[in-house]
């Protein structure tokens, strides 16, 4: 078949009527089969758009120009009314979306939804079409289909609601498949398993996969081609192997020494490129060289000890944190690392007095900021401060950014003069990388990088000694983190200034922190030298958190995945990962405390992992989409 | 595993709170009519009587009693299912009051019935096809509606299809004066007139309503349109409904989707719509010479008749707490999201 599966020839995509809209400008594609394709681009880069266009979801007033827009077995899709276009959606391209919980109807049941889109497709033969889809889902690594049929889209998980989706996509078996970020609103810990099933190499099937994502560790691990985009342009195009290694465009140069570097590329020395990610990586590593033992060995800033918080809703209390000891060293940064529900926000927020802990000690400096007079108080709270997740949201929409910036300062005694503010703000916004002239616009008038800026100008204002960094950058551009957590590393080597980071990704955790603090339903579970807690992980659950770390050169094989989604049911008194540990015994029934069982490391596991099991992972069990859709074919 | 249904954990809730809000009503009602500024013994005697025949009627009736007294006594007549007596026609206020019910019945059900069809019929169109003709036609012509007076709208609707086009008859009521009640089964003309077999009369109640209920709808469906354009029009740009396109849903199907979406929010407007109108449409009943539940409870007022007031009020009370109880039942029922206690 020497045919281009989709062939895409001069596309243009204009909005009309809305200011910054990604315009999209003569944009071409050819996409064989089996290939799998990697769309990438930041925000703005008009990847949606092209997908859109092809899915033919771009109504007027908007407009799409194509010469071409060529699918082979069906046609140009350019010249086909919205009646046939409709039709060939999920029949011939399948879609997946971003947001999960986006795919599913909030009230209609997933069987319904499932009968709904065959009988719109002409395939619906009741239930028989039913219980092919139950042996689908559960193929798809669903462990109670029927339950899950039966369900609503509130009452399933991310990954089991992408599954659906993902069943949705495939059930046609539709020739291309067209990802839009399938795995940015997942948890890290089941974005792998995702990837696995969209996205393995096509050895059966002939179904090409076109994957728009911003991470180029994704494409670099599942992708064989490649197409770079800038401002609706296509800047590098090729295959993985040679645009990752030889860029050729400074834009995809950029990109990839933007991403954070995995371990082992920087150990083998590989510089890409000079880029700041880099040379943070190895700023960090020079120091954790020089000493192994973490920073705390100097005088504590910040201690937390035994803290706990339980929150109660609606009758159900949740443990958010429970029994948490912590302590960060002057100049210190300690990354606390989680899914979604660890407790880790919740922790910062606690650390910087916006939240009380129901029990514990939270010392700053000493001086315990729960049990303060109100005076003694508004001393030590221009000491601490939080950059946000949000940048936008954490902003007051109607106040400038100047505004913005010196709010905190309202805090400090004595009173500062009206110049002396202005100095520390215009300083507060030279140390946050951005030109005080901005001082005067609004957030709005702002890109979400500036944004992060004024939020952490916000932050720096006061010349704190302790910073909680709320996620500060998985909310923005590749490139545009990069540069914060550049300008964040800066600051504080000129500050002085303690960090507790919290992410949810250990690879940004690592590049940023000296100690790696993991978090999982409320307790530490692990914590060590950021280094080692990733490409040495002692607790089964940084494991899975090291292995949905994706390398971003395509040469280092992905470390093999271990944990298959485990549901089992909550234990009372038991290790807390009980459910999903592959490893437990029946002594994990009792909870394990954290122990040291290597210098500096500190875990709670019973069966803690050593580096030789590591590389003995057993491969993964479930099958790959590829292999289903060719085992399963619903529409005879 | 012991797993409550939360469905029923939250059914149980709402009627928990039942007596609660009976006896807040009854309390209301009540005390509602001892604020009146005029002296009930006062009205009822007339201006020019006499101070004795004032505290004569005030011993009867037992208003030199203290209010609690008062309300005590009331209390232990409604538990015997006594609303009183009227002060005027000396009828039992209950049986009075009851049947005037089925005629504002007749006329509300389907006024409400038809209402939610177009109102929800044209508001849907108005929301899909936002910003084009159809829409703004439709939000036109609400406004127009919602700006017209309902006696206004009544006398239009009789000047243009009775007095002109003589399509529909004379506004003499229920019937018109050639024909007499069918025999009484439940009070709703229309059954009663099946019942009867008395096809004749049916089909004069049957013209008969059409005005009225007309007159009623249309403000009800102009309203209903506005919101459920605002409503169906949020559920349409949902992700899911995006997603379903993308996926090549039908249109019927997304819109269909949508609908399913906003169902709890179009029940609780419809149902506070409901609320609104069992105490009867005062000015369509006198506009249609309607003998329903809103004229003998205007004139309950006017003659300052508290058992009757008093009557009144609890009933729409008890009929609009019945309805909201419905209504969150259903909601429970029929939306997982508030099963699972999400906000929306
Ligand atoms: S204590 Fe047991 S269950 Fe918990 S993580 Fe360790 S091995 Fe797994």
């Amino acid at each position: 078949m020497t045919e281009h599966l989709l062939e895409v020839a001069n596309l243009s995509v204009g909005y009309s009527g809305q200011v910054g809209a990604p315009a999209v400008e003569d944009f071409n594609l050819c996409l064989d089969r089996r290939v799998r394709l990697g769309l990438v681009g930041e925000s703005g880069s008009g990847k949606s758009s092209i997908i859109k266009s092809i899915l033919g979801l771009i109504r007027p007033p908007h407009t799409v120009n194509a010469k071409r827009i060529y699918l082979d077995g069906v046609g140009d899709l350019a010249t086909m009314t919205p009646a046939q276009m409709r039709a060939v959606r999920a029949r011939d391209i399948g879609y997946i979306g971003q947001n999960p919980f986006g795919a599913l109807h909030p009230v209609v049941s997933v069987a319904r939804q499932f009968e709904g889109f065959l009988s719109d497709h002409g395939s619906w033969k009741g239930r028989n079409s039913l219980s092919e889809v139950g042996t689908l889902l559960s193929n798809l690594g669903i462990g109670d289909p029927t339950r899950v049929l039966g369900a609503h889209a509130g009452e399933l998980s991310g990954g089991m609601a992408q599954r659906v989706a993902i069943a949705l996509a495939s059930l046609l078996s539709p020739s291309l498949l067209i990802a839009d970020e399938p795995t940015t609103a997942l948890d890290v810990t089941v974005q792998r398993q995702v990837l696995d099933l969209i996205a393995q190499p096509r050895k059966v099937s002939e179904q090409a996969l076109l994957l728009v994502t911003h991470d180029l560790s994704v494409v670099a691990q599942y992708c064989d081609e490649v197409v770079v985009l800038q401002l609706g342009q296509v800047v590098e195009r090729g295959p993985v192997a040679s645009v990752f290694t030889e860029p050729q465009h400074p834009y995809t140069k950029k990109l990839l020494s933007s991403v954070p570097g995995a371990a082992p590329v920087l150990e083998a020395g590989a510089d890409q490129g000079g880029g700041v990610a880099a040379r943070s990586v190895r700023f960090r590593r020079e120091r954790i060289l020089a000493s192994d033992a973490p920073a705390s060995s100097t005088t504590p800033v910040m201690v937390i000890e035994h803290v706990d918080k339980t929150f109660r809703r609606a009758g159900t209390s949740v443990a958010a944190v429970c029994d948490v000891s912590l302590s960060i060293g002057r100049g210190e940064t300690v990354a606390l690392v989680g899914e979604s529900g660890s407790g880790k926000s919740t922790l910062g927020r606690i650390a910087t007095m916006l939240e009380r802990p129901d029990a514990g000690r939270v010392a700053l400096e000493g001086r315990d900021i729960h049990n303060l007079s109100s005076r003694n108080l508004r001393g030590l709270r221009p000491k601490m401060q939080i950059v946000f997740q949000e940048p936008y949201q954490s902003l007051n929409p109607q106040l400038k950014a100047r505004n913005a910036v010196s709010e905190p300062l309202g805090n400090l005694r004595p009173k500062l003069s009206k110049t002396d503010i202005d100095d520390r703000v215009r300083d507060a916004f030279v140390m946050a990388g951005l030109n005080p002239d901005k001082g005067t616009r609004y957030p709005h008038q702002l890109s979400g990088g500036e944004q992060q800026r004024v939020g952490i100008a916000r932050a720096v204002v006061t010349r704190p000694s302790f910073v909680v960094l709320d996620e500060p950058t998985s909310s923005l551009d590749l490139t545009v983190r990069a540069a914060i957590v550049d300008q964040l590393q800066k600051l504080q080597e000129e500050l002085g200034m303690s960090y507790l980071f919290i992410s949810h990704d250990l690879a940004t955790a690592q590049q940023i922190a000296d100690r790696i603090v993991v978090m999982y339903k409320g307790s530490i579970v692990e914590s060590g030298p950021a280094w080692k807690v990733l490409t040495e992980p002692l607790h089964p659950y940084t494991q899975t958190l090291s292995e949905a770390c994706l390398d971003p050169d395509p040469r280092v094989a992905p470390r093999p995945r271990q944990q298959p989604v485990l549901v089992g049911d909550l234990v009372p008194g038991a290790c807390p990962y009980l459910q999903r540990c592959l490893r437990s015994s029946d002594q994990c029934k009792s909870a394990p405390k954290l122990a040291d069982p290597v210098e500096h490391r500190r875990v709670a596991c019973f069966h803690p992992l050593d580096a030789t099991s590591v590389s003995a992972a057993p491969p993964q069990a479930l099958p790959s989409l590829d292999e289903l859709l060719v085992t399963q074919d619903p529409t005879v | 595993m012991k797993i409550r249904d939360p469905r029923l954990v939250l059914i149980a809730r709402r009627l928990a709170v039942i007596p609660l809000s009976l006896l807040l009503v009854v309390i209301i009602s009540f005390l509602l009519v001892a604020l009146i500024p005029q002296s009930t013994a006062q009205a009822i005697a007339g201006q020019g009587a006499s101070k004795e025949a004032v505290i004569a009627i005030n011993r009867k009736l037992g208003l030199n009693q203290p209010l609690l007294t008062q309300l005590g006594n009331y209390l232990d007549r409604l538990v015997h299912g006594n609303l009183g007596t009227s002060y005027y026609s000396d009828k039992p206020v209950a049986s009075d009051m009851l049947s005037h019910v089925p005629a504002t019945l007749e006329l509300i059900l389907p006024a409400l019935a038809l209402g939610m069809l177009i109102g929800i019929g044209l508001g849907t169109l108005g929301a899909y096809r936002s910003g084009k003709l159809a829409d703004r036609g439709v939000r036109m012509g609400g406004s127009i509606i919602q700006a017209t007076p309902e006696f206004l709208l009544g006398l239009l609707l009789l000047y243009v299809l009775f007095f002109r086009l003589h399509w529909l008859p004379a506004p003499t009521g229920q019937l018109g004066i050639a024909y007499v009640n069918p025999p009484y089964h439940t009070g709703l003309l229309v059954v009663d007139a099946i019942i009867a077999g008395q096809w004749s009369t049916l089909g004069d109640v049957l013209v008969h309503l059409v005005l009225p209920v007309l007159t009623i709808a249309l403000p009800l469906a102009a309203v209903l349109a506005r919101i459920t354009r605002a409503v169906v029009g949020k559920a349409l740009v949902a992700d899911h409904i995006a997603y379903g396109r993308a996926i090549g849903l039908k249109e019927r199907r997304l819109i269909r989707y949508a609908l399913i979406d906003s169902r709890t929010s179009l029940m609780t407007f419809c149902a506070t719509l409901f609320a609104g109108l069992v105490g009867g449409d005062v000015i369509v009943e006198s506009v249609f010479n309607w003998n329903g539940v809103g004229q003998w409870a205007i004139s309950a007022m006017t003659n300052l008749d508290v058992p009757a007031i008093q009557g009144f009020v609890l009933f729409s009370g008890i009929v609009t707490l019945c309805v909201y109880i419905a209504l969150d039942v259903a909601a429970v029922t029929l939306d997982p999201r508030i099963r699972l206690g999400h906000s929306s």
